[in-house]
């Protein structure tokens, strides 16, 4: 009978179980697992056995990583410029092997890491996987997307560092490149500059990919880190490429015009900023990677792949304004009359003046859509002129009702004319006896038919006076510079009627509407806001 | 230990020949049969003059004169439900290998003197779970109780290890059965032995190699093999003998001399067959080239390279042929040990085992570990393109991880109102569950609908050096746990062999959106995942799933790059071979 040996220490630490201090080496290890294993053979004590095992794999992996470490210490202090430039080195790339984890010497199998982040050593984990980074970064970079940062909080840079080298070196590393942007993101925030726009910058140069500038900002919105995107386009090394890249210029405006829309929630800040891209490219890119076939595409036409995409993304308000929006911006750049017309018949279309005018804007701003040279004023105060007359522009206006029954008359007047008619060519009472019959029958056919008419029209007229908002006549009448004394008349009448307060402490209406009307829409804005909340939102159904 | 009384012998129970030893008294004692040969030919025959069954040497005569009454290398069909004819009867490759068996404990029974109940018995290393479950059942119905399943690289690392224990380092056994084909890389430090890697092939052996040689000489002669076995199946034995001994003169380069024994209907009068060395080497490198597959599979798998190993153990009699030996020198770089009896060194190691297992005190201080040979995960299905496309395997525990041992994953269910999981568990290392085998089963449910996280499953393996797995299931969210013990006693491999035949058979019919190169590309990292550790089986993977993902949406800009990024990939993995 064997006695039972005393159980090994009940640890987590794979040294405290070997008995061991941390510093021992790759030899200490192997002694001390094999004296245990004496004791705790796999036949008689598996339970024991494999917490021996465990330990033994852990300490025999930092044991030897300390090795390694130790071995090639000197040198490495490189700038991440260098490599950044990339195209100067060429050579680096060709002679570089993927990585496959077999033909090192050191590292074991990957379940020693495992073990690791179960045994919650974050530190050995973060200093192994960077041991391991220059050789595989396709591993390293697996297991940093697998274990994410937690680890790493502790010494981001030069991990970092050494990871980003590895992207830009190796076009292999192409396709991750965005989830190893996403890792430092979460890590090395501050690092930005100096880190994640390097790469950013050089590999989307290597390899054509400005899409990664897109997909980048899109995954901030989308996760609903605007302030991430803001931050990104702020960012003193972005506004500097900016100067000279109008694709990153186009980039920041488009982030801009999410912005303002973050405040209707993440999927209109989103959806906003996507669909002001309106590169076919880049959202059939989006497309495939959302799992939407070509042939969907190509079978169904935009429209109906837009629609898709919005459910995808989770980007369709509920009344499906930015998808429908989508559609007609689409159309603005066709439509003969420029932008003012059809942004006019988009907003009578929309009901959401605010989004067409972001967007309308964003376009012109692009050069997508040319913005109407000759001057619509004339039209356009008319249209406010229009605005004004209705009386507001606040949601949920609604047009007085027709209080005289025209409808009724008509048909009166009507029947008068069919009965007269008859009655002219009737050579028998019977004829006039049929006409008196046909009389209310032709009368009620036709104020029948002229109700639908007008209800139809009535719609129209809703929807016209709810589309024509605010900023639809101002952006109409040039806004800020084009049509001041237009806005100032109605200004003076939205003040006038109660509906607007004198702004303290701003220059007075006559001297600088535009500064009026930068309070105005800020107050309006803030109403909004105000009356919503106090709906709960139900008024958006 | 109770029962302590009655010693454990150790088996090996060969393709061609089993052998039984003991250790006794510190040392270990090979027991000869009733021929007093320590060889007993895993043959079994049905004597047609009395019906008896007859084991062994007698069996292998008795078949080379009547092939339909006996039964040889059945160890090959382990764990299928293939039957071989005996006479009349009609006996699966278990039954036949428990009259092995039994002929083997009574003649260690006769040896010893008393009885004997329980074993150690060893099997390639490449087994399978169904083919160690076979085995088991064999010992069982043999009126064995199977103290421990060895592997039998392990088993001839014991032996050759043990006994010189000053020794430290890697080396690796070249075990080459006459069925089965095995690579371990072992290491030897502080007296622990440990199986790093173990890699082979369970269809692969000297008989492989005989009958090619049959095979070449019946194309001297200008007749048709499978006509010749059907038609003559004496004279076809008869020249398989021939063939075979005629193999064993092979160990240096000569040339291969028979001299072919009348067929009937087809040869009239025996006829000298030759075939010069290059003929020969002709016939046997298409076999040769199989070999070197499982070698650099098991040196990576321990993470080495040639130059690191030692020593090279040749196992097993086929490693006598001059040809294996001159791919082994040239696989590794140097000459192969063969100082131990390629014949007997597993059995050796069995004896070792059973001594432990026994606590001998004589071997109180060894240690052996072993890791295990093929990967144990269950099936899940992979986002592509929009869809759940299913038949993919997710290994929960990796070879070549050191038994006995637990590891678990965490799955999720597909689909939102899904609340019932079935967990198929299957074994082997290809990335697509149909070429893997299917062990079973385990059904989960009463899985909470909701968001992701409280509809996770945690899964774990639980592997004991008994090759018993315990799957067990926890939904995190409930704490409910199903599992199931897959008992190597099990029967239900029947029905899963029928519908893997089946899968076989729907793989066949070609999917036509696979271009010539995509598929040869897909089917290359494939095969190279087979071949490499985790690590890059999960690099192989992503590159993999992009890839297909690629061909699904039918971009070819994105096919265009997802293939480059694959096939640099597989140029990485491939290229780092010094072969």
């Amino acid at each position: 009978m064997v006695s039972e040996p005393d159980p090994l220490p009940d640890s987590n630490d794979p040294f405290e179980v070997l008995g061991l201090e941390p510093t021992a080496d790759e030899r200490e290890v192997r002694r001390a697992y094999a004296g245990l294993a004496r004791r705790f053979k796999p036949e008689r004590h598996p339970e024991q056995f494999q917490r021996l095992r465990r330990a033994y794999e852990a300490a025999l992996d930092i044991a030897r990583m300390q090795e390694r470490f130790n071995a090639d210490d000197d040198g490495e202090d490189e700038e991440l410029e260098i490599s950044v430039r990339g195209r100067e080195r060429p050579s680096e790339r060709e002679t570089r092997e993927i990585p496959t984890g077999g033909g090192e010497p050191a590292p074991g199998p990957s379940s020693v890491w495992r073990d690791y982040v179960e045994t919650g050593r974050f530190d050995e984990a973060a200093e192994r996987l960077e041991a391991r980074i220059e050789a595989e970064p396709l591993v390293a970079l697996h297991y940093l997307e697998r274990f994410g940062l937690e680890m790493r909080r502790e010494r981001p840079e030069e991990g970092m560092r050494q990871l980003a080298r590895g992207i830009v070196a190796d076009a292999a590393l192409f396709p991750y490149v965005f989830q190893a942007l996403s890792v430092f993101d979460r890590a090395a925030l501050a690092r930005r500059d100096e880190i994640v726009w390097p790469v950013l910058r050089s590999v989307s140069d290597r390899h054509g990919a400005r899409f990664l500038f897109q997909e980048r900002i899109e995954e901030f919105l989308g996760s609903g880190d605007t302030d991430l995107a803001f931050e990104e386009v702020e960012a003193p090394q972005f506004r500097r490429d900016a100067e000279d890249d109008p694709f990153l210029r186009r980039l920041a405006q488009r982030v801009a015009i999410a912005g303002r829309w973050w405040e209707r929630g993440r999927a209109e800040a989103l959806g906003a900023y996507v669909f002001t891209t309106l590169d076919d490219e880049y959202v059939e890119r989006l497309y495939l990677e959302k799992g939407f076939r070509r042939e969907d595409w190509r079978d169904s036409g935009f429209p109906e792949a837009l629609d898709r995409y919005a459910a995808v993304y989770d980007v369709l308000s509920p009344d499906g304004s930015i998808v429908a929006s989508m559609r007609f911006l689409r159309e603005i750049r066709e439509e003969p009359g420029g932008f003012a017309p059809a942004m006019r018949r988009l907003s009578l279309e929309k009901g959401d003046p605010p989004l067409v005018v972001d967007m309308v804007h964003a376009l012109v701003g692009q050069g997508e859509t040319e913005a109407s040279s000759e001057a619509p004023d004339e039209e356009c105060a008319a249209e406010l002129r229009g605005i004004l007359e209705r009386g507001s522009w606040r949601r949920g206006w609604k047009p007085r009702r027709r209080t005289f029954p025209t409808r009724w008359a008509l048909a009166a007047a009507m029947g008068l004319v069919t009965f007269c008619l008859i009655a002219a060519f009737a050579r028998t009472t019977s004829h006039l006896l049929w006409a008196a019959l046909l009389f209310p029958l032709a009368g009620g056919l036709l104020g029948w038919l002229y109700s639908r008419v007008a209800q139809r029209r009535k719609k129209a007229r809703e929807a016209s006076a709810l589309a024509a908002g605010f900023s639809l006549a101002v952006e109409l009448l040039g806004a800020v510079d084009r049509s001041p004394v237009a806005i100032a008349s109605w200004l003076r009448g939205e003040i006038a009627a109660g509906r607007a307060e004198v702004p303290t402490g701003a220059a007075t209406l006559d001297q600088s509407p535009a500064a009026m009307l930068i309070h105005l829409l800020e107050q309006r804005r803030r109403r909004l806001q105000g009356e919503e909340e106090a709906n709960g939102g139900g008024d958006e159904t | 230990m109770s029962g302590a009384e009655t010693p454990i012998i150790g088996i090996d129970l060969g393709t061609t020949n089993s052998v039984v030893a003991v250790f006794r008294a510190g040392s270990v004692e090979v027991l000869p049969n009733e021929l007093g040969e320590s060889l007993t030919p895993s043959v079994v025959a049905l004597d047609p003059r009395d019906s008896g069954v007859v084991v062994g040497r007698t069996a292998r005569e008795l078949v080379t004169r009547r092939p339909e009454c006996g039964a040889t290398s059945f160890k090959r069909d382990m764990g299928t439900d293939r039957t071989h004819g005996l006479g009349e009867e009609r006996l699966t490759a278990t039954e036949l290998s428990a009259f092995v068996l039994k002929a083997l404990r009574t003649a260690a029974e006769r040896a010893l003197g008393c009885e004997v109940e329980r074993a150690v018995i060893t099997v390639p290393a490449y087994f399978g779970e169904a083919q160690r479950r076979a085995t088991l059942r064999a010992a069982e119905l043999a009126g064995l109780k199977v103290e421990r399943v060895l592997n039998e690289p392990t088993a001839a690392a014991m032996a050759y290890g043990l006994h010189r224990r000053a020794r430290e380092g890697c080396f690796l056994v070249f075990d080459l059965g006459g069925g089965t084909f095995d690579v371990s890389v072992m290491e030897l430090f502080e007296g622990v032995l440990e199986v790093r890697s173990t890699a082979g092939e369970s269809r692969l052996g000297g008989d492989d190699f005989t009958a090619a040689l049959v095979g070449a000489a019946l194309e001297r002669l200008g007749l048709d093999f499978e006509l010749v076995e059907w038609k003559d199946p004496e004279g076809f034995a008869q020249l398989t003998k021939r063939c075979e001994l005629a193999k064993r003169k092979l160990v240096d380069d000569a040339a291969f001399e028979i001299e072919a024994p009348a067929l009937k209907g087809f040869l009239d009068a025996p006829r000298p067959v030759r075939l010069d060395a290059d003929a020969v080497a002709a016939v046997f490198a298409p076999l040769l080239e199989r070999l070197r597959g499982p070698c650099r599979q098991a040196l990576r798998g321990a993470g080495l390279t040639a130059d690191d190993l030692d020593e090279v153990i040749l196992v097993g009699g086929a490693t006598r042929l001059a040809a294996v030996r001159r791919v082994a020198r040239e696989l590794f770089g140097r000459d192969a040990l063969d100082s131990v009896d390629p014949d007997l060194i597993v059995a050796h190691g069995a004896a070792l085992q059973a001594a432990l297992q026994a606590d001998d005190a004589a071997v109180e201080d060894v240690v052996v570990t072993d890791v295990l040979s093929h990967s144990l995960g269950v099936a899940v299905a992979h986002e592509i393109a929009g869809r759940h496309v299913d038949g993919y395997f997710s290994p929960v525990i990796h070879r070549n991880t050191t038994i006995p041992t637990s590891r678990s994953n965490v799955y999720a269910p597909i689909r939102a109102d899904q609340t019932v999981l079935e967990l198929e568990v299957f074994e082997g290392e290809s990335r697509r569950v149909q070429d893997n085998r299917l062990l079973g089963t385990l059904s989960v449910s009463g899985i909470p609908r909701g968001d992701d996280e409280g509809r996770r499953v945690e899964v774990r393996f639980t592997y004991d050096l008994n090759g018993i797995l315990e799957v067990e299931a926890t939904i995190l969210a409930t704490g409910r746990v199903f599992s199931r013990v897959f008992e190597r006693s099990g029967t239900t491999m029947t029905e899963a062999e029928r519908g893997e035949a089946l899968t076989r058979l729907a793989r066949l019919k070609a999917d036509p959106r696979d271009e010539a190169v995509n598929a040869e590309l897909i089917a290359r990292a494939e095969a190279l995942m087979v071949e490499v550790d985790e690590v890059g089986r999960e690099a192989l993977e992503l590159a993999l799933l992009e890839f297909e993902r690629a061909i699904e949406a039918r971009t070819p800009d994105l096919i265009r790059q997802a293939r480059r990024q694959l096939r640099g990939l597989c140029e990485g993995i491939d290229g780092n071979d010094r072969w």
